[in-house]
């Protein structure tokens, strides 16, 4: 990840959860909406 | 159009890397909320404030767009406009991402709307830019210096007054390992990411639903370009309305006034502003037109297909002319007249101006796939690059207040401020005010890319609609 030229204050348990990925809950979520997101368009579309 | 509307879609994806950070920086730097619930949290609420929005700030960034070319939307010209406006604002967000700076994405869309403004008068060879809104790039010049000073004072201001009220120490604190702040404060910094998100929704969000629906009135006029949901009734009340109007208008137009074309009139007195003898002859002839082809057609969903977008022309250029005499007072009309004149216009907009849910459904999910992905860079800068110590629970609180009053009161009152630019400034403010102290490389990076956001977006998009005009 490119990151501007500066420190960043001390490392924090934030770090860790934000390198977190989103798990497999998350993903589904991400894929569901996707999903169901281009298909509603399309079914408007055409 | 699938190339358009998937441009225009990647726009509104691009704003969800940046604008939503606004939003969930704070709830994650306190542990108020697991960054990947945060995320999907602001996601919802900026979902429900897409689609609950009116569409006016949607149409507000359309009106800013060189009227001719809105009027040619369909043609290469019409695409080039679009396609340049996008891929430019799409460029910059995606640069200034790159590099975790928070720049705004609003400042980014005008600046492009005014690039390309300056391009199509370059390349139409007229003198001056007449055709440009300045008013806007002043707008952005005004918030350049007032959004980071309100974030920064009132932030500032808002925390050393919590000192002096809450006596709780462990909220001036930075956070010990994962616990979350204390009930009521934590409460707080959800209501407000919320609110933040919500509103960012229901405003910035919707910023290219306008643009969406350009492409949509280009591609399919037949569809879009007319509200069919205006209802025969209402068609009757228009027809009856625009015959008052015509009239009301006829007092005040000049003797000497020639008739010419009232197309070309109108669209002159919106690019270049300035009322002439001739406008009103030509408003009035134009609203009486629009009557009497009204009346003909009896509803706007007869009217035929290869009269729709000249239809739609004519009702959008005489919504625009009402809109301008309305804002400059020029001219002076009786008070009657100008209400009149204001129920007219509400009812071309009816005709015109609409969104279908499932271009708001459309924007709503692209901001909230587009937060999902690529929050991280933002928040990090936000939370933990700004100020020298970790963000405390107060600090937290502080800066998101001031940015979710602020995106309020710039919604209620119009002022021209950036959210992204208040938090960013309120997270410093709430540093220099507990004596945390300030990392100056990135306050001078953000400072630099907000200048910039401007110039570099016109010059972009300018370049970009000279290139796609050599292409369409």
């Amino acid at each position: 990840m490119a990151t501007l030229a500066t420190t960043s204050t001390s490392p924090s348990a934030v770090h860790e959860k934000i390198a977190k990925g989103p798990g497999i809950a998350g993903t589904l979520i991400f894929v569901a909406v996707l999903v169901v997101g281009v298909g509603y368009i399309g079914w408007n579309l055409v | 159009m699938g190339i358009a509307l998937f441009v225009a879609l990647g726009f509104e994806f691009v704003n969800g890397f940046h604008d939503t950070a606004n939003a969930v920086a704070t709830v994650i730097y306190t542990h108020s909320l697991d960054p990947h619930i945060a995320v999907t949290w602001s996601g919802v609420f900026n979902f429900l404030g897409v689609v609950t929005s009116t569409g006016a700030v949607a149409f507000g960034i359309v009106s800013l767009l060189p009227v001719e070319l809105i009027l040619q939307v369909g043609s290469g010209a019409g695409f080039a406009m679009v396609f340049a406006l996008l891929v430019a604002a799409i460029l910059w967000n995606l640069g200034t991402w790159y590099f975790g700076l928070p720049a705004s994405s609003s400042h980014t869309l005008i600046g492009s709307i005014i690039g390309v403004g300056i391009a199509n008068q370059l390349m139409a060879a007229r003198t001056g830019t007449s055709g440009v809104d300045w008013v806007q790039a002043a707008n952005i010049g005004k918030s350049l210096l007032i959004s980071p000073m309100v974030g920064f004072l009132c932030a500032a201001l808002l925390l050393i007054l919590m000192k002096v009220l809450v006596k709780e120490k462990k909220l001036y604190e930075a956070p010990e390992g994962t616990k979350p702040p204390p009930f009521w404060i934590r409460g707080l910094l959800m209501l407000t990411c919320t609110g933040v998100s919500f509103f960012h929704g229901s405003n910035d969000g919707q910023k290219g639903m306008g643009l969406i629906m350009l492409i949509l009135i280009g591609t399919v006029p037949t569809t879009y370009a007319l509200n069919h949901a205006v209802t025969p009734r209402q068609t009757q009340d228009f027809i009856a309305v625009s015959q008052q109007t015509a009239e009301a208008l006829n007092k005040y137009v000049t003797p000497a006034a020639v008739v010419g074309d009232p197309r070309d009139d109108v669209t002159e007195y919106i690019r270049t502003k300035e009322f002439k003898p001739n406008t009103m002859l030509a408003m009035r002839t134009l609203i009486n037109d629009i009557g009497t082809e009204m009346a003909l057609f009896k509803e706007l969903a007869k009217v035929p297909n290869d009269k729709v977008r000249n239809f739609r022309n004519d009702m959008y250029l005489a919504s625009e002319a009402l809109r301008l005499m309305q804002k400059s007072g020029k001219p002076q009309l009786a008070t009657a007249d100008v209400a009149m004149l204001k129920n007219y216009k509400s009812h071309v907009d009816r005709a015109t101006r609409f969104i279908p849910l499932w271009v708001k459904v459309a924007v709503a999910i692209a901001l909230g796939l587009g937060t999902m992905v690529g929050w991280k860079r933002i928040v990090v800068t936000v939370g933990e690059k700004i100020g020298k110590n970790h963000l405390t629970y107060a600090q937290g609180a502080a800066a998101e207040i001031t940015a979710m009053a602020t995106i309020g009161a710039a919604d209620a009152f119009g002022l021209p401020v950036s959210t992204t630019h208040v938090l960013s400034s309120g997270v410093a403010g709430t540093m220099a005010a507990n004596h945390s102290g300030l990392q100056w490389a990135t306050v001078r990076n953000l400072l630099m890319a907000w200048v910039l956001t401007l110039p570099v977006a016109m010059m972009l998009s300018g370049f970009l609609f000279w290139a796609f005009r050599k292409i369409f």
